[in-house]
């Protein structure tokens, strides 16, 4: 099973590798892959939340605050918490932040 | 008299197991006890039981603060004070948490959760007779205490008043909007640091961290090797604040609550006159080298 996936960000041209056992956010920060946001790494703040258009992948503990069960039926995920299982497909949507709390808990205007 | 200190932080996490691992091996506190699904840890230095728990959740974040009165009896006048400015007040009966006595409970204007105690086990440091300066055996950064929490919410301006007007909080320093006329920012203190207590305008009821504090500039930068060598998720690398002058690294835990080590600031006495930043300068203000705000220091609360 340990062995290197593929990773596409929809709408930017842009695949990055992730290796054995190493989460999505971990693999785009070395890589420079700028566009999902890197924030506490513990799966605690939803800065990273990505959505999985395609493929598959284990989640980790996330928060349910930050990515509640309705959001993960429609595999959004914590970049942080995400390790791929399958070559991935997925889309940074720039509305992440400001969907990841129903009290607000943002400041990212 | 009053409020001593902060005393404790409750503090929820999505993984007990890798969380006692961290603050024990990592931050260096020690475990005390677990029972009923918390953990109760103390830094080294302190002499009660424990400064902080943690308790498993499906969410992070803060589940109270507890700020230590000097004498059980301060309890009642306090539940009164609280009683005639207009809040509601709570009994936690001793034997809620372990080896805890009684605490009154409120809710700032923020959301957040605080209680006042006096009575906790008393467990001592070792050092009191002819001793060395610090223990034997201390693993990680081995802070030798809880220092300051920090945490955000709406109402600065109502939470400020509420402390500086019930328990005699005293300012250190302050973010006003240009025009003066908003409070965006508070730093206040019963202790002689520059804070025991700071709250920042952002949504309510959330904690930015909370931090132990450090001996000096030599302890933060090991701290921040101490980090890097356990692939610890770093929010900020060690500089100084601005604010409180104090030097200082952020950091996570493996539940995404923000931890600090802060060290140095100045010594405040009860007439300090309050330092004023105007909103323009927070970013001198909170990282004075860089001079930049980075959006996950603002938007990563838990
Ligand atoms: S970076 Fe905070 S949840 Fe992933
Ligand atoms: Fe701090």
């Amino acid at each position: 099973m340990a062995r290197v996936y593929r990773v596409w960000v929809d709408g930017e041209e842009r695949v990055f590798a992730c290796g054995p056992d190493q989460d999505l956010l971990a693999a785009a920060v070395v890589q420079g892959v700028r566009s999902i946001k890197r924030g506490c790494r513990g799966g605690g703040c939803g800065m990273c939340k990505v959505r999985v258009v395609d493929g598959t992948y284990d989640l980790g503990k996330s928060s349910v605050a930050v990515l509640p069960p309705a959001e993960r039926e429609q595999g959004y995920v914590l970049a942080c918490k995400t390790i791929p299982t399958s070559d991935l497909n997925i889309r940074v949507t720039k509305n992440n932040l400001r969907r990841r709390d129903g009290d607000g808990g943002n400041s990212d205007s | 008299m009053g409020i001593m200190r902060l005393g404790r932080v409750e503090a929820r996490v999505l993984d007990l197991e890798k969380s006692i691992d961290y603050y024990t091996n990592v931050i260096g506190l020690q475990l005390m006890a677990r029972e009923n699904g918390r953990a109760y840890l103390k830094a080294w230095d302190e002499e009660d039981h424990h400064s902080l728990i943690l308790i498993e959740a499906d969410h992070p974040g803060l589940v109270h603060m507890a700020f230590k009165v000097r004498y059980e009896h301060e309890l009642d006048e306090y539940e009164k004070a609280l009683e005639r400015y207009g809040v509601r007040v709570n009994r936690v009966s001793k034997g809620t948490r372990l080896a805890e006595g009684q605490a009154i409970r409120f809710e700032l204007p923020t959301g957040h959760l605080v209680e006042l105690y006096h009575e906790i086990e008393r467990v001592g440091n070792g050092l009191k007779l002819n001793p060395d300066p610090y223990p034997e055996n201390l693993k990680g950064i081995a802070p030798p205490a809880l220092d300051h929490v920090l945490i955000t919410g709406e109402d600065v301006q109502g939470a400020t008043n509420l402390l500086m007007n019930v328990f005699d909080f005293h300012m250190s320093e302050r973010v006003v909007t240009l025009d003066g006329e908003q409070l965006l920012a508070v730093w206040l203190f019963r202790t002689n640091t520059p804070h025991d207590i700071a709250i920042i305008k952002g949504p309510n009821g959330k904690l930015h961290h909370f931090a132990f504090n450090l001996g000096g500039w030599n302890d933060i930068l090991r701290a921040a090797d101490c980090l890097a060598k356990n692939n610890v998720a770093f929010d900020v690398t060690p500089t100084r604040h601005g604010i409180t002058r104090g030097t200082t690294v952020y950091f996570f835990d493996p539940s995404g609550n923000r931890n600090e080590v802060f060290s140095g600031g100045y010594i405040p006495c009860e007439d300090f006159t309050p330092v004023t930043w105007t909103e323009d300068q927070l970013a001198k203000g909170i990282f004075y080298h860089l001079r930049e705000l980075n959006e996950r220091f603002t938007a990563a609360l838990t």
